[in-house]
């Protein structure tokens, strides 16, 4: 009689184990996961749930969520870019320079998103052409964009603060429309045009056919190559979007910004169900990832944590995220 | 039956072909240096494909040597050879996907290059690939328009995709092949064997007005005795709308019924070319076991 039951018992394990790794399920974990947060921050840290809080942590979310769009298209597609953090902080270094050189804003923010397109161009070229593991080709990326902001940095990490002075183009993410930052308005909005083209184009489903099969991809002749150097492109231009808006919301960045922020960004793009093996995930998970890591961010920063504390709540929804992958295919064998 | 319209799906260009800038290719056609051939067929006319001289070795593995093999209009031509015999090499050549050390291709008489997928398909060449090629991610419809969906509104890459329409087309084509899937938007990954080689002939055959070869390597193989008989059937119907088809198949029998000639590989040469007609399974066999490439027919 006991073994009946505790077989009852093990088939409904096995149903909630399917649910949860299902598509919903998975939505509803995360779904979970934020309301916890939401619970144990506004315990711990007084002005968590105030308005200004959340208007405040959305505009360091909204650059986050820039960057998660190209993250999210990158690692669909089966390429992990690791170069973001770097790029960010080039970009956002390249668009302050050429401000204080004494140039409009508007070729300023056209050079900050232009050396974003253009690190992401070189990543893809080099995985596509010389036929490098994208992790280890955006992990020279990585060192690369990070050393050309320090030289231009004049390798002091510390440009002159634009906000008095500050172009006022440039500057546009200080802005805010009745009360809700410019920031936050931005990134939604890029992130609904992110969600488009994922789920409505071509562009986006041969995301998943690359990331999914590449070599199925070149059988039917789709041009693998020059989707996978699309992609990694699209990854490094949102980086180099990004770096203009935190550049532009600081009025002007130094060389160290955005350091580690690779790590937030996978986090919340895997949390948000994008496979680490390409071929699976969503604009819908992403943003989801991208508000729990960001509530992290803020949430620690309020109940003043030390970065470590921080950065272990990090590591273990990382695990969190890629165990929940691993046990939807199969995993690590 | 009012569901039979052997058109199949309106035609679509492909994505590459509009989608950017070609590369300028590195590599000459190996065409161009073609010598003038000399066969002629019993009626005068020369067959649809060529094949002359085809080798291609991988590392020290010799996959090819020197392979020369007509495919007439209108026929299916049975493949059959040992494991590793080249046979789906041969077809890959032919389908863009491999490129040959050396040799080359005629249709209809012209040199033709074969040097992208893209250059195959667009002279009408399509193949179905033994590890079948599909995309376990994306869903029956999805993985059937794949590189030529039906968009809208924005051109190339930017197009959005007609998700209903091609879904219904999807439909509507398994059903005239009398494929047996319960929904079009089931990924492939969750379909038995025998379904997922049917999706890979649904795809081949989804644009049949383009198709003038069709590559058919192992299409038989993961199917059940039913399935297979319904797979005959259909490549019987394809055959009857005028296409030619090459077939590569390890049941011998089943060739024999199928095909109007059976080129026997071995080694990665030809070793004969059989009549099906009028050849028997036992000497299939022994060409298979004990072939020489010299004596070929
Ligand atoms: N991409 C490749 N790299 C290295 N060797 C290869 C490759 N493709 C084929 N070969 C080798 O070429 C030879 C012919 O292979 P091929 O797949 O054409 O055989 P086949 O006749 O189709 O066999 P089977 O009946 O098992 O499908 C084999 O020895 C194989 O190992
Ligand atoms: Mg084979």
């Amino acid at each position: 009689m006991s073994a009946v039951s505790s077989q009852a018992g093990e088939a409904r394990l096995s149903r909630l184990r399917r649910f949860l790794l299902s598509e919903h399920g998975s939505r509803a974990t995360l779904v979970v996961v934020l309301a916890l947060e939401i619970l144990v921050f506004s315990n711990i840290a007084r002005n968590f749930l105030s308005t200004t809080n959340f208007l405040n942590s959305g505009r360091t979310m909204s650059v986050f969520l820039v960057v998660g769009v190209g993250a999210t298209f990158g690692l669909i597609s089966g390429a992990l870019d690791i170069s973001m953090g770097a790029v960010i902080a080039l970009a956002g270094t390249v668009g302050t320079n050429v401000v204080v050189a004494g140039n409009p804003g508007w070729l300023a923010i056209l050079a900050a998103v232009g050396s974003g397109v253009l690190a992401g161009l070189v990543n893809g070229i080099v995985v596509v052409k010389m036929r490098v593991n994208p992790i280890v080709a955006t992990l020279g990326m990585l060192g690369i964009a990070r050393g050309v902001a320090y030289v231009m940095d004049g390798g002091t990490g510390v440009i002159g603060n634009l906000t008095e002075t500050g172009d006022v183009t440039f500057n546009v993410m200080q802005r805010s429309l009745w009360g809700i930052s410019y920031s936050f308005i931005f990134a939604a909005l890029f992130a609904a045009a992110g969600w488009v083209l994922l789920a409505k184009t071509r562009f986006g489903r041969y995301a998943y056919a690359v990331g999914g099969n590449p070599e199925a991809g070149r059988s039917v002749a789709l041009p693998v190559d020059r989707l996978r150097i699309l992609y990694l492109t699209l990854s490094g231009t949102c980086a180099g979007v990004a770096g203009f808006m935190l550049a532009s919301q600081l009025g002007g960045t130094s060389a160290n910004i955005a350091f580690g922020w690779e790590l937030t960004i996978i986090t919340a793009v895997i949390l948000g169900g994008v496979s680490l093996a390409g071929g699976t995930g969503s604009m819908f998970g992403t943003i989801l990832g991208v508000i729990i890591l960001g509530l992290l961010e803020n949430g620690a920063t309020l109940a003043a944590w030390h970065t470590n504390y921080k950065l272990m709540v990090q590591g273990i929804l990382l695990l969190f995220a890629v165990g929940m992958d691993a046990a939807r295919t199969g995993g690590y064998r | 039956m009012a569901v039979s319209h052997p058109d199949g799906l309106s035609a679509r260009p492909w994505v590459g072909e509009t989608l950017l800038p070609r590369l300028p290719r590195l590599r000459k056609s190996s065409a161009a240096d073609a010598p003038a051939d000399h066969w002629q067929s019993a009626d005068g006319s020369r067959p649809l494909l060529e094949i002359r001289g085809v080798s291609r070795s991988f590392g020290h593995v010799r996959a090819l040597h020197e392979v020369d093999i007509d495919l007439r209009e209108g026929e299916i031509l049975g493949i059959v050879g040992d494991n590793g015999a080249g046979k789906s090499t041969l077809m890959k050549i032919i389908a863009g996907t491999v490129r040959p050390d050396a040799g080359h291709l005629t249709m209809n008489g012209e040199p033709v290059s074969v040097a992208t997928a893209l250059a195959a398909r667009r002279l009408g060449i399509e193949m179905i690939y033994q590890d079948l090629a599909l995309f376990d991610n994306l869903d029956v419809a999805a993985n059937i328009f794949i590189g030529r969906e039906h968009t809208r509104w924005l051109p190339l890459l930017l197009g959005f995709l007609e998700k209903r329409r091609m879904h219904k087309e999807a439909a509507e084509l398994l059903k005239r092949l009398n494929i047996q899937i319960g929904s079009t938007r089931q990924p492939v990954g969750v379909l038995s064997g025998g379904q997922r080689q049917m999706v890979a002939i649904a795809r081949a055959v989804a644009f049949e007005k383009n198709v003038k070869v069709l590559l058919m390597d192992e299409p038989s193989a993961a199917l059940g005795a039913t399935e297979s008989e319904t797979v005959l059937e259909l490549i019987r119907e394809i055959r009857s709308h005028g296409l030619s088809i090459v077939i590569i198949s390890h049941r011998i029998p089943e060739v024999l019924s199928l095909a109007d000639r059976v080129v026997v590989m071995k080694r990665g040469e030809r070793v004969a070319t059989l009549d099906a007609g009028s050849t028997t399974v036992e000497e299939c066999v022994n060409q298979i076991v004990a072939g020489e490439a010299g004596a070929a027919a």
